[in-house]
Order: structure tokens, then C-alpha cells, then sequence
């Protein structure tokens, strides 16, 4: 890339907006990105552990991934621009997720209006579902058909929904099997889940994946928590008669900060407020397809306040070992404090991060989930 | 509440967690125990020997367990992945806590230890 290029100044026409909408094939949208960002643009795709970046214009073969560490990494869990100096990475946004970055020569682009990247992202993100050389490109190993499986089914990484941020994160990213997440909005609140399919590879998926389109089903069909989860568990119990069994947990968050949870043998709540990190006591009920008439709970859990949010992880981090030592409820409390940020994937992943730390072989042996939710404050930080 | 409680009902477990297995165990005994109208300070007092019995079989890999209430006891069988010959080597430290509460029975050559206990 050569330094000491004219400084440009993209504006997002209309008309430039069509031709990256209507690109056919990745080389017309590589030929975009160097008409809109300048002959020496790069572009790469961020890869599923958020650990490499993969540039996109190389020969797959011989191409190298740049490692994403340090503050480099936390700007793209930010979704923010980062400049080491040398090269600047512009992050193309989609909603509160990064999937593609744009390298061009420091200072040799100005990107005058943030919704500009965020407009971008949106359209990449069609586009990376058309086209697979994306997400080919994108993964740094084999992925499992189960977590195939899953990732498709699951929504954005991070996202804002109405006044609260949203997050989930998977861990081991290319091999999850059973543990989900879910968020959406619908009806005026923020309904956030996750489950765990119990058992490994495509059996425990399988089960998850009922659960996840049952309570979807039952969610637009205007069901309460309770029912949601009543369904879900009825799917099971049709489809497995009391054989196999997903725990979860399902949130429903008022605009007003209020969260009710049905508890169906999850891992404890955990609530973050003014930086304090509490495990909720909840009532937990039996699991998802346990039963064949089980009986679910909605209690009320917190009332956040802007700043606010909570965490649901699942088993596999508090029951991972190294050197004999459990990782622990104590240190995962101490670790979600000092990881809490305004955005919920740099919070999730971060907390993952002091996990594989601790862990000696740097792998989790059970997949590991951690879903965020954040009341934005109303200075808005977060960014829409 | 939505649903009805069961008065029986079993789990598998495939390498579970002990935190997992004691959380849905105790889930099962207190969904099924509600139907049988069983007072809620018994009902608490009964997560320390059951917890207690958990974690002391966890070692020996609990396959699955069966909650059931009948006949105003409480019955939960566990099952491990070998046989037992005697339960109360398995639980060692745990069994003064565990047969407070609970009967524990286990048939020669069995692979379940089974706990009865009296729900008044």
C-alpha cells in the first residue's frame, strides 16, 4: 500500500449506494470498495473468534491473516476506526456487529459521517450472505456442521435494540454444538434467551435448535415467557419423550429497565449495576423437555437502570479447569466487573479472553456462552 | 404458573457439570413436590443432602436421575455408570448428611443408588 496518497474524502451517493447494492460478484464489490476508498484500500473480513483479520483480495492459498490483538481488537469489537499510525481500519458496521474493515494509508481518507461505515456495513451484510467466498475467506478452520447449523440460525453477534445493547458470544466459535443464543425485539420490549442443549455435536444442536424456532413460533404468536418456554419444552418432550433436555433462560426487558426471567435450569443471572456484579437467587424450574407438563415461572428480575444490564453465561465457564482449579463463580464475578464496557461484545469477549487465559491450554472443553444486555444510558453511547 | 407438575420424571446426563446436574435435580424435586402440597421448609431443607449426594457420586459419573413422588415419599434414583456395591462408600464423608433425609438403597450389582425419604 503507498503512503502519501491524495486524501479522499468519500460521500455516499445514491448512485454509489446502487452500484455496491447491485454488485453480482466480489471482484465488482472489491472494484467498488477501490473506486469509493482509493487504489491502495484493502479490504479484509474479521474472522469468527474475532482473532485475525482475513484480507479478501488475496489468493485464498497464500494468503496471510493479520493477527487481531491488543487495541486494534478492542476498536473492532467496538466497532470503532482505528489508526496504528501506518494504516487506518475503517470498520463497515453492520448494526452493532463488525464483519469487514477497510485498510487504507493513514491519513489518506476522511470519513466525514459515521452512518457512512454503518450504511456500508448494512450492505455488506447482504452481501456476505451471497456471497460464500466471504465466508470461506472468513474462517481461520473447519467449521462442524452443528455450529454451521447454529450460526445460521442465530441473529447478529451485537445489535441495539430499542434503548438497550444486545450481545452474544460462542465459544469455541467453529465447533459450538447445543449452546444458543436469541434476542429481538417485538411488542415494545427486548426478549434475550439462552440455551444449552445438553449433550455434544449435532444430537445437542438439534435439540437447541427446536427450542430456538419453538419459542421464536410461539414469541410472534404474542405468548408470554412462560408459554414460550412451555412450548419449547413441549417440542422436546414430542420429539424425544423426557430423552433429551435443554436448559435456558428467557428474559423479557421493558423499555422502563424492568426484566422478567423464566428460569428452566440456567446457570444464574447475573446483574451488573453501578459497576457491581450480583449472581440473581432465582427460582429455577426443570429444564426444557424434562417433563411433559412442566411447570415455568416468570419472576421479576431486576429494574436496570440506564448503565445497567445483565449477563447470562452458561455452565461451561465457571466449571472450566486448569491445573486442578476451577475457574469459579468468584472469579467469573470478578472478571464480568472489570470487563464491563457500553458495549456488549467487547464486554462478552473479553470476559471469554480472561477464561482462555486462565485455562492452560488456551481451549475450553464445553462450549462457553455469554449473552450481554445493556440499558443504554441516555447520554446514548452506544452508537445506532 | 403455566402447566401442570408430573410426579415422575427422569434426566439423562452426558458428562454434565455437577452444578448442572444438582440445579436440575433440585428443579424436578421441587416441581414435583408442588404438586404434593409439601411444605416449603422441607422442600429447602431438602437441597443440603441432596446436594450433598450429588457431588459425592459426581466422581463416578451419574448417568441419569429419576425424581418421583408417591405415596407421600420422595424417591430419586441415580444412576452412575458402574455398578455399586455399596452406596455408602461412594458417599463417604456425605453419608451422615444424606441419610438424615434419606433411606439410600442400592441392589447388589446395581448401578442406582436410590434415596427414599419420608415427606411427612
Amino acid at each position: 500500500m503507498d503512503e502519501g496518497s491524495d486524501r479522499r474524502v468519500p460521500s455516499l451517493t445514491m448512485d454509489e449506494l446502487h452500484g455496491l447494492l447491485h454488485a453480482d460478484t466480489p471482484n465488482e464489490v472489491a472494484q467498488w470498495i477501490d473506486g469509493f476508498f482509493g487504489s491502495t484500500s484493502r479490504l479484509y473480513a474479521v474472522d469468527h473468534e474475532f482473532g485475525h483479520l482475513m484480507p479478501l483480495d488475496a489468493d485464498l492459498a497464500t494468503c496471510s491473516a493479520l493477527p487481531l490483538v491488543g487495541d486494534q481488537r478492542a476498536a473492532v469489537l467496538r466497532a470503532e476506526r482505528y489508526d496504528d499510525g501506518v494504516v487506518t481500519w475503517i470498520p463497515l458496521v453492520e448494526r452493532q456487529q463488525v464483519v469487514f474493515v477497510v485498510a487504507v494509508p493513514a491519513g489518506s481518507v476522511t470519513i466525514e459521517s459515521d452512518d457512512m461505515p454503518k450504511v456500508l456495513g448494512e450492505v455488506f451484510g447482504g452481501h456476505r450472505r451471497r456471497f460464500e467466498d466471504y465466508e470461506r475467506r472468513r474462517r481461520r478452520a473447519d467449521m462442524t456442521v452443528a455450529a454451521e447449523l447454529q450460526w445460521d440460525l442465530m441473529p447478529l453477534r451485537a445489535d441495539v435494540l430499542g434503548s438497550y445493547s444486545v450481545a452474544g458470544v460462542l465459544e469455541p466459535a467453529y465447533e459450538v454444538a447445543g449452546d444458543l443464543f436469541e434476542y429481538a425485539l417485538f411488542d415494545g420490549a427486548v426478549w434475550a434467551y439462552s440455551f444449552d442443549g445438553m449433550g455434544h455435536g449435532m444430537e445437542a444442536t438439534l435439540a437447541s435448535v427446536q427450542v430456538l424456532a419453538a419459542v421464536r413460533n410461539a414469541r410472534r404468536q404474542g405468548a408470554t415467557l412462560a408459554e414460550q418456554m412451555q412450548r419449547a419444552s413441549a417440542q422436546l418432550w414430542e420429539q424425544y419423550s423426557g430423552d433429551r433436555f435443554v436448559t435456558g433462560a428467557a428474559c423479557r426487558i421493558d423499555p422502563s429497565g424492568a426484566v422478567d426471567v423464566v428460569n428452566a435450569g440456567h446457570e444464574p443471572i447475573r446483574i451488573v449495576a453501578a459497576g457491581a456484579v450480583t449472581r440473581l437467587d432465582l427460582d429455577v424450574d426443570v429444564p426444557l423437555g424434562v417433563a411433559e407438563a412442566p411447570v415455568y415461572r416468570t419472576q421479576r428480575a431486576a429494574e436496570l437502570a440506564p448503565g445497567d444490564g445483565f449477563v447470562m453465561f452458561s455452565d461451561g465457564i465457571s466449571s472450566q479447569r486448569s491445573d486442578g482449579d476451577d475457574f469459579g463463580d468468584d472469579r467469573l464475578d470478578d472478571a464480568l466487573a472489570r470487563c464491563w464496557t457500553d458495549i456488549p461484545l467487547q464486554t462478552g469477549h473479553s470476559v471469554v479472553r480472561e477464561l482462555l487465559d486462565f485455562i492452560a491450554t488456551g481451549r475450553v472443553d464445553d462450549d462457553v456462552t455469554a449473552v450481554v444486555v445493556r440499558r443504554i444510558d441516555e447520554a446514548g453511547s452506544e452508537r445506532q | 404458573m403455566i402447566g401442570s407438575p408430573p410426579s415422575r420424571a427422569s434426566c439423562r446426563f452426558d458428562r454434565c457439570s455437577e452444578s448442572i446436574i444438582s440445579r436440575v435435580v433440585l428443579a424436578l424435586v421441587d416441581q414435583l413436590c408442588a404438586d404434593a402440597d409439601i411444605d416449603i421448609t422441607l422442600l429447602d431443607a431438602l437441597d443440603y443432602p441432596l446436594g450433598e449426594t450429588l457431588a459425592a457420586l459426581h466422581e463416578f459419573d451419574v448417568l441419569g436421575v429419576t425424581v418421583g413422588v408417591s405415596g407421600g415419599e420422595l424417591h430419586v434414583d441415580i444412576e452412575l455408570s458402574r455398578a455399586v456395591s455399596n452406596p455408602f462408600d461412594l458417599l463417604g464423608d456425605a453419608t451422615a448428611s444424606v441419610a438424615s433425609f434419606f433411606d439410600i438403597r442400592s441392589s447388589a450389582d446395581s448401578s442406582i443408588v436410590a434415596l427414599v425419604g419420608d415427606l411427612g
